[in-house]
């Protein structure tokens, strides 16, 4: 596997008593698309302003192609960032909020024109050349800002929030073309996000903060399936999540037993746990089932809530000791013939290998 | 619709405003007046304003004035631009009230004693006093007002645009002057001619920390008025007064215009 372009090695960084950003580590390859996701105050944005240059790190190492950037000022980093807010400038013109970076750096104004020219094809605005920031709509602002970022060629680009002041319809156009863009170009692109749709639908990695700490990294699917922690497991999708004690544990086959269910619940897991051991069994949705017939874990309850989203629907079902579990069913098929009524008596069942088990 | 002013509200509109400006009209009337009396219409006449131009005492007088409020102006500019500058910055560092409460306290007190206490200061510093002792004092009551201007219009600046020049390769100085400056340069031009302003039409400093030679067009005036109130003061304060006024209209249309320009939201 090639160097990673970026490697943060246990940075952190205090704002007072809060620590926003505490030993984080982790890598991100070249052309790869990274995002940190976290909900806000997590001290996401701090990280990105730390690898751009606008903060420094109380401890620990930032290193870019292997070179140590914390020594580096902002303006002389090789990385550019596209702000939250766009930051664009309202005294410019389109064009010359694209040219800014260029012009800097002492090119000549032809060779400015025409990467200009080239940067806003690319963002589909060749005609926006010569209007005001003042003028465009949000979209568009979105898209000057992207631009401007990427009229240096930097070798990693950070965007903070890039979706956050779009609506929802343009959100997903934006993310599409962004995502593009990022394979053709072989852009890197570190995302900071608290969208998980966003972060999970368009990630090859990404990683989960939490109060200055990196919970987990790793791709969509193995923070999807494989959560390191409760908050992982709630932060992304939906997730019932039963807390209990070990009671048995034979062959990779464990057996939890959960305060309010009758009977312990089987799930695969690690055999090496002891038995006693206060563990949490994580539930996906999509895992459970309102209609099996058999199956190593089933629950009685009734409906208390359904979701309707359209694919498919989320039933929460609640037992008879108040404890909720939350069951996806997607439409079409059995279920559109026989659908789950509001308060039905079910039984909710699952197999054991649908089971994750949590530390603690 | 906009809501109709009763009479009451038109009466009460009247009294207010006579209040304000009656005694500006009286004046700027007799400046007016081809009579020597103050208190008799002689018809009309320019005579009064020939006269202060012949006057090469007042032309002195004014030339002190608008030299040291020029002077005094640019002083307070900088000094207003940097301080405003810095509370941005330091907003929620420690210490930020203290320095906001110093730097604005010079406008609420007593001109009196303000006066009052450059000269001691002056005087204990063995400083001549003279047009730069005016100028120094004056920048120092008006760097105050220059800093609440230009702060009200760094506040509305979104933080993160200098970072973002400073991202696209700007040294932060040049991140300052390249986009912070241009968009605050309106409330620099109004800051600038509000201190212009207020230095012009100051009396009470400057009579503390002139000296001799450097005799300040309100100084003249009021000097004048004592002995009598003769028509070319009426005149000369007429003419202050439209330089005072002209300033203030040309500061309002300038942050006006940019204001629609830049589509200005918030």
């Amino acid at each position: 596997m090639a160097p990673p372009l970026l490697r943060l090695d246990g940075v952190s960084r205090r704002f007072g008593n809060t620590r926003a950003a505490d030993r984080v580590s982790f890598t991100v390859a070249a052309g790869e698309m990274f995002s940190i996701l976290g909900p806000s105050g997590c001290g996401k944005s701090t990280l990105l302003r730390l690898i751009a240059g606008f903060e420094t790190p109380d401890a620990g190492a930032i290193l870019l192609n292997g070179e140590d950037l914390v020594a580096v000022p902002p303006h002389r980093r090789p990385v550019n960032m596209m702000f939250q807010s766009y930051a664009l400038f309202p005294h410019l013109s389109v064009a010359d909020n694209v040219g800014f970076g260029l012009r800097r750096q002492g090119r000549p104004a032809a060779e400015v024109a025409r990467r200009v020219g080239e940067l806003l094809a690319l963002v589909r605005l060749e005609e926006f050349g010569p209007r005001r920031v003042q003028q465009l709509s949000g979209g568009e602002r979105q898209r000057v800002a992207l631009a401007r970022a990427l009229a240096r060629a930097p070798k990693l680009l950070l965007l903070d929030e890039p979706l956050g002041a779009l609506d929802r319809q343009l959100r997903a156009a934006t993310q599409l073309e962004l995502t593009a863009l990022q394979r053709s170009l072989g852009l890197t692109l570190l995302v900071v996000t608290h969208d998980q749709e966003e972060a999970m639908a368009h990630s090859a990695r990404l990683a989960i903060m939490r109060q200055g700490r990196i919970e987990q990294v790793g791709t969509p699917a193995e923070v999807y399936r494989r959560p390191a922690s409760r908050f992982v497991a709630e932060f992304v999708g939906e997730a019932t999540l039963l807390t209990g004690r070990l009671v048995a544990a034979a062959g990779g086959q464990l057996a939890v037993a959960v305060d309010g269910l009758p009977r312990p619940v089987q799930v695969v897991g690690d055999a090496a746990l002891a038995v006693g051991t206060a563990v949490t069994v994580m539930l996906r949705p999509e895992a459970l089932s309102l209609r099996a017939a058999s199956a190593d874990n089933a629950v009685a309850g009734s409906v208390v809530d359904i979701a309707y989203t359209g694919s498919h629907s989320l039933y929460r079902v609640r037992t008879a000791a108040g404890l909720v579990l939350k069951v996806a069913e997607t439409h079409g098929g059995e279920a559109a013939e026989t659908p789950v009524a509001l308060g039905a008596a079910v039984t909710v069942a699952w197999p054991a290998a649908a089971g994750v088990v949590l530390g603690a | 619709m906009r809501p109709g002013l009763s009479r009451s509200n038109l009466l009460a509109l009247a009294c207010g405003l006579a209040f304000l400006y009656l005694p500006l009209l009286v004046l700027v009337l007799h400046s007016f007046n081809a009579g020597r009396m103050v208190a008799v219409w002689g018809g009309f006449s320019l005579r009064w304003y020939g006269e202060v131009f012949a006057n090469p005492a007042l032309l002195a007088a004014a030339q002190v004035s608008v030299t040291v409020a020029m002077l005094s102006a640019s002083v307070a500019l900088v000094l207003g631009t940097l301080a405003a500058t810095a509370l941005q910055r330091l907003a929620g560092a420690f210490g930020r009230t203290l320095f906001a409460g110093l730097l604005f306290t010079p406008l609420v007190l007593p001109e009196v004693i303000i006066g009052l206490a450059l000269l001691l200061l002056f005087v204990a510093l063995g400083i001549d006093r003279g047009a730069t002792t005016i100028v120094i004092a004056h920048a120092t009551v008006t760097t105050g007002y220059v800093a609440v201007v230009v702060q009200s219009r760094l506040l509305a600046l979104d933080p993160a645009q200098e970072e973002a020049a400073i991202d696209l390769g700007a040294p932060p100085l040049g991140a300052f002057l390249l986009v912070t400056l241009p968009q605050i340069a309106p409330a620099l031009a109004a800051a600038w001619l509000l201190a212009f302003t207020l230095s012009l039409d100051d009396l009470v400093i400057a009579a503390f920390t002139s000296g001799p030679g450097a005799t300040t067009l309100p100084m003249r005036l009021y000097g004048q008025a004592r002995l009598g109130v003769t028509p070319d003061v009426n005149a000369l304060s007429t003419l202050m007064i439209a330089a005072v006024v002209g300033a203030l209209v040309v500061a309002s249309a300038v942050e006006k215009r940019w204001r629609s320009r830049a589509g200005l939201r918030r």
